[in-house]
């Protein structure tokens, strides 16, 4: 073997941008079939597409299996990626998460799991770690839209009326249907079906508002 | 994207999670066929999905050996009876790999078919190209990346770059033949170039006799590699284009 491997293409992204631009050559090396770069990459998101599941099953050993299902897709969906449509990471995370809501849908009776205590913490982030639904009032729900990363997107969900983004985030994270919102939130369908459409509807001119004027976003 | 004058709530409550059952059903029909639609769709996971980013949970060790046995036996399933499949390695591809050889297949046979009746065509009529070896190799998006042609006793090949790669400085593209079995032997260096042509060592007979692939990696300027360093860049068939089956080595 030579001296001085190579190593690929790394020369042409800037520091700031490897990690995202890491995960994308990842994802072109999985086309190629390359299994050491799936694992890297499995290595890099799958803490953070367990953490999208498992807050949604509230099932640690369920979750896993989803997430297993997640990167089988992954595995054979890779040459359907566009770089052009989507970052890598929101790509790998909507794969995740449409897996879970389908995991979520086939099993459905009555979702006894959506009102079940969390999963022992064992996770790395004890304080953002799936906390108990049913105290989402006292904070827990709250927080988690606190610390989304983006500032943008946060100051959009906090200006939100109180019940459309408990409602949004209600969905988004616990993977609610209206009838299981109405239920949770004791309040009648047409009711959590408006703060859904409703706080939807707000969000998207305050993030193109955002986007536009960067400067004044918070 | 600006997708205001366009803002189909169907599209949000899809990512969202809350379109479900046969409402749900109907969204994802539509969406197969309205790019639009689907615009909107990338646009709202694009928006939403920064909610998650913070979410982490570390999986059991057992998860990635599960995914990793599933990976190897579907490759070691489809290595015998599925060889196009093997050959581009994945599924979506092998319509391609099928328009190829249909492709090649059709050119060589189709004069002759035509042209049955001629009194000057015997048995083993001569084919439109000369014997050849040619290689049509997938870049990493999946579409036709480079194509390789070289006379079967001939030891010059024609290199065609239809997607370039980049090539960092001191490293150059080096030409690998797959086997049947997947074990891989050296060619050697090939320079870039939107078409180039390089002299072989030896005949295309002799370094790609046994070859069912070709695939080409980066290496260092100068090295002499017994295996590739690092995973291809392109890789695909390699066709033997003549009547006759090439004899078994």
């Amino acid at each position: 073997m030579a001296t001085g491997q190579p190593r690929v293409a790394s020369a042409e992204f800037a520091p700031a941008a490897y990690v995202e631009s890491g995960l994308g050559v990842l994802i072109a090396r999985v086309v190629l079939r390359d299994q050491a770069a799936f694992k890297r990459l499995y290595d890099a998101t799958s803490h953070c597409l367990l953490g999208i599941i498992v807050r949604m099953l509230r099932d640690r050993a369920w979750a896993e299996e989803v997430l297993q299902e997640a990167y089988i897709a992954l595995w054979h969906a890779a040459p359907t990626y566009s770089a052009a449509k989507a970052q890598p990471m929101t790509w790998l995370m909507t794969i995740a998460r449409y897996k879970a809501l389908d995991a979520l849908r086939s099993t459905r009776t009555e979702r006894q799991h959506v009102l079940r205590p969390a999963p022992a913490a064992d996770d790395e982030d004890d304080d953002s770690g799936p906390p108990d639904v049913a105290d989402e009032r006292r904070g827990p729900l709250e927080q988690l839209v606190q610390a989304v990363e983006s500032a943008q997107l946060r100051h959009c969900l906090q200006a939100l009326e109180s019940s459309q983004r408990q409602a949004i985030s209600l969905a988004f994270y616990d993977g609610l249907t209206h009838a299981e919102l109405a239920t949770h939130m004791q309040q009648p369908l047409g009711t959590v079906k408006a703060w859904v459409r409703r706080g939807l509807e707000r969000l998207k001119p305050c993030l193109e508002r955002c986007a536009a004027e960067p400067r004044h976003a918070p | 994207m600006n997708t205001s004058s366009l803002h189909d709530p169907l599209a949000a409550e899809y990512v969202l999670g809350t379109l479900h059952g046969g409402a749900r059903a109907r969204f994802v029909q539509r969406l197969r066929d309205d790019a639009l639609l689907e615009a909107q769709v990338v646009y709202w996971e694009r928006a939403l999905m920064p909610m998650a980013a913070h979410l982490s949970a570390v999986p059991s060790p057992q998860v990635w050996t599960a995914i990793a046995e599933r990976i190897a036996l579907r490759q070691s399933v489809v290595a015998k009876p599925g060889w196009i499949e093997r050959w581009f390695g994945v599924r979506s591809l092998a319509p391609l790999a099928a328009g190829l050889v249909l492709g090649v297949a059709l050119t060589v046979n189709g004069p002759r078919l035509l042209d049955s009746g001629g009194a000057d065509r015997a048995d083993g009529a001569e084919t439109q190209l000369p014997e050849s070896y040619v290689g049509v190799l997938a870049g990493a998006n999946g579409r036709a990346g480079l194509i390789v042609s070289s006379r079967r006793h001939g030891t010059l090949m024609d290199i065609k770059q239809v997607q370039p790669v980049a090539v960092g400085a001191g490293q150059t593209l080096f030409l690998w033949a797959i086997e049947a079995d997947g074990s891989t032997y050296a060619i050697g260096a090939v320079p870039q170039g939107k078409f180039v042509q390089v002299k072989l060592p030896k005949t295309s007979e002799q370094l790609f006799g046994k070859a069912t692939e070709l695939a080409i990696s980066l290496e260092a300027v100068g090295a002499a590699p017994a295996a590739p360093s690092v995973p291809f860049v392109y890789r695909g068939l390699c066709g033997k284009l003549w009547r006759v089956a090439a004899p078994k080595n």
